[in-house]
């Protein structure tokens, strides 16, 4: 059988070898080779070295990797805490403005605590995270001197949005058939958010309430909401568009 | 069909009063965002018979075969959240092998099967999309196939098929097992694993490509108990010995490059079966993968090295609970519920960033070994040669993959670019092994 002069296989009755394309040695005996020379000695310079760097990541768990962003979060929370307020202290000679950003720090903190720290099961997660948003607002309530806007607007509000949201959660989780129905959840949760946001703002501005805007953002989103709700407990269940929603 | 909730992720089949349809198993669910006519996801396996193929026999074969496989014959639909795969009404029918394998059949295209059968002269082949199975789904089917065309033909296989050393080949009057098509990452879903370790960006061969729709086929032919012996005598396997010939030529051809390449890495992606580690019967995808990588930062490697460095790294990868971290990585992405709560147009843009992120830009290449191929011994003399063809990838271009038949290892590079630099320094290190190697590429000789 005919061989490449260069390669070495056994290439049959192919015109030319099919990995360097010399002439098969059948067809035409002084075959020309454009095979250049592959072998070890072709890098004598790469061999050499051995000045490489080779830093493997460290193979971390999920929790561990958190806990080190929660560190590190913290340390960098702490050094820019103390720096803001020996700044403040420095020029105002009391802590005044350092206040706001302090006070967003620990909101964040805690939220990140919660969240990075905490176990799923872990109750405490949960009030941390719910808590966390109404306290903060009254933190700034109580740093501008005027605590009524964030006790009767602001924390009414996050109260409200959160409860919405839970109950949003907690209804794609009881969900026996998940499909446009989630769809249709979030945009009922986002028509109660604007209607409870709207209503809080008019208690607050005005002493009643005056549904405009968030009125017209509910009826419109409603009808959608039921149409998909429609959609996925009638006709996705007794025809084929559930291949087309499934989720 | 109800569905315990348990189970929802795992069984794949529905049906409606449109028939049945299927989803995606957790494998193929990213496959129809990233392929398109070129880059198609097909892989091929072909026979060439001892006469010339009766086209007539072949698609009642093929009729009856896909009868057997219906979660098979399916062609692919975009649901508002998910594709999906909707059954075909009627018979696949065989095509002409003509031009190159797994080029122009894009399975976006509506009406479009997620395989195709071909065949020309004494050959038959199949070609599937990754998109519905891997290369033991797709080498069940194809021997049901064969099976069938010889036994309408009059030939008796000369084994019990349907249990045993050939339970994957099916007898087409049996009805599927439903554990056929379920998603087997599913079910084996191990919960809160931590993630795999991200991977460097892998280095890529530059280098011009063929005119679209041609796709260069090398195939080689070599000594298997040479080869075994040649592994044996390193205490490595085939596998790990291809895995370092492949890094071997990587490597030359990292080197050669005229100006240093960013990317110091090479990686070759070596393709695990799953099935030997997690009890299924699935003939979806069921693979996932081990990267075989060198650091070309620290300099060229000898041979010897590179294959003891490949022998370790596949020791410790090739393992359940470090495959199950991949497992629960992507099985976990497509049961959380705000993934699925994207409508599929984004789900299309980011699959094609994830594939980007975590798909081929980690690896230079891939070697896909799918063992040994068992016919029965009815049907075993009226085989002449058998074929493994990888698929086509825009971004590395070249890719092997390697079949055993009766004493012969079939080796094939499918590429994309006119260079041949990666099949040749990887045959020519096989030479050098003293392996004897026959090589022939089927457009030099049409």
């Amino acid at each position: 059988m005919p061989y490449c002069p260069d390669c070495g296989v056994e290439i049959g009755n192919a015109p030319v070898c099919p990995l360097c394309g010399a002439r098969n040695p059948r067809s035409q005996a002084a075959a020309e080779s454009n095979c250049p020379d592959v072998n070890e000695s072709n890098h004598p310079s790469q061999r050499q070295g051995f000045l490489g760097k080779a830093a493997e990541a460290e193979s971390l768990t999920v929790f561990e990797k958190r806990k080190i962003a929660w560190e590190v979060l913290s340390v960098a929370f702490s050094i820019a805490i103390v720096a803001l307020s020996l700044i403040n202290i420095l020029v105002a000679g009391k802590l005044s403005w350092s206040l706001y950003p302090v006070s967003a720090f620990f909101f964040v903190w805690v939220l990140a605590t919660a969240i990075l720290i905490m176990g799923e099961t872990s109750r405490l997660r949960y009030v941390l995270a719910i808590l966390d948003v109404p306290i903060f607002l009254l933190a700034l309530g109580l740093f501008t001197g005027d605590l009524s806007w964030a006790w009767r607007l602001a924390v009414p509000i996050s109260l409200f949005s959160e409860i919405v949201i839970a109950g949003v959660a907690l209804s794609v989780k009881s969900a026996k058939r998940q499909g446009l129905n989630i769809l249709a959840y979030i945009l009922v949760g986002a028509a109660l958010i604007c209607l409870g946001v709207e209503t809080f703002v008019d208690l607050f501005a005005f002493g009643k309430i005056s549904l405009g805007w968030s009125a017209i953002t509910a009826i419109a989103l409603i009808p959608i909401a039921c149409f998909l709700i429609y959609l996925h407990y009638r006709v996705a269940k007794t025809t084929n568009l559930h291949r087309l929603f499934k989720l | 069909m109800a569905i315990d909730k348990s189970q929802r992720f795992i069984h794949t089949k529905q049906i409606d009063e449109s028939g049945a349809w299927y989803s995606l198993d957790n494998a193929g669910v990213i496959m129809p965002a990233v392929t398109n006519e070129i880059s198609s996801g097909l892989f091929r396996v072909e026979v060439s018979l001892d006469e010339p193929v009766d086209e007539i026999l072949l698609n009642r074969a093929l009729a009856d075969a896909a009868n057997r496989f219906p979660y098979f014959n399916v062609n692919l639909k975009r649901g508002f959240f998910w594709y999906y795969l909707d059954q075909c009404h009627t018979s696949p029918q065989a095509f002409p092998d003509e031009g190159s394998p797994s080029q122009r059949w894009n399975i976006n295209r509506r009406g479009t099967r997620m395989f195709r059968v071909r065949s020309s002269g004494n050959r038959i082949a199949v070609e599937f999309s990754h998109a519905l199975t891997d290369g033991t789904g797709g080498m069940s089917f194809m021997k049901t196939l064969i099976v069938r065309y010889f036994a309408l033909k009059g030939v008796e296989p000369g084994a019990t098929i349907g249990e045993g050393e050939y339970s994957d080949i099916f007898p087409i009057e049996t009805q599927p097992d439903k554990e056929e098509y379920e998603d087997g990452y599913q079910k084996h879903f191990p919960g809160k694993f931590p993630i795999p370790e991200p991977n460097p960006r892998a280095w890529h061969m530059r280098a011009p490509r063929l005119p679209p729709g041609q796709y260069r086929v090398i195939t080689a032919r070599l000594d298997l108990p040479a080869v075994l012996d040649e592994a044996k005598k390193r205490n490595v396997s085939i596998t790990e010995l291809l895995g370092a010939v492949y890094l071997d030529a990587l490597q030359s051809l990292w080197f050669s490059e005229s100006k240093k390449p960013k990317n110091h890495f090479i990686s070759v992606e070596i393709p695990v079966n799953l099935r030997q580690f997690f009890k299924t019967k699935t003939n979806r995808n069921f693979s996932l993968f081990i990267l075989l990588r060198e650091n070309m930062q620290l300099g060229a490697r000898g041979f010897d090295e590179l294959v003891k460095r490949a022998h370790y790294q596949m020791r410790l990868e090739n393992d359940p609970r470090s495959i199950a971290r991949q497992i629960a990585r992507n099985a976990g992405g497509t049961r959380n519920l705000l993934v699925r709560a994207v409508p599929l147009f984004m789900k299309d843009v980011a699959a094609r960033i994830l594939f980007a992120k975590l798909g081929e830009t980690m690896l230079s290449g891939f070697i896909s070994n799918l063992g040994t191929l068992r016919l029965p011994p009815g049907i075993v003399p009226h085989l002449r040669s058998v074929a493994f063809i990888p698929a086509p990838s825009t971004t590395t271009l070249t890719n092997a993959s390697v079949i055993s038949w009766k004493d012969d290892l079939i080796i094939a590079f499918g590429s994309l670019t006119h260079s041949r630099e990666l099949e040749r320094l990887f045959f020519r290190r096989l030479r050098s092994l003293n392996l004897a190697v026959s090589v022939r590429c089927r457009d030099d000789e049409e």
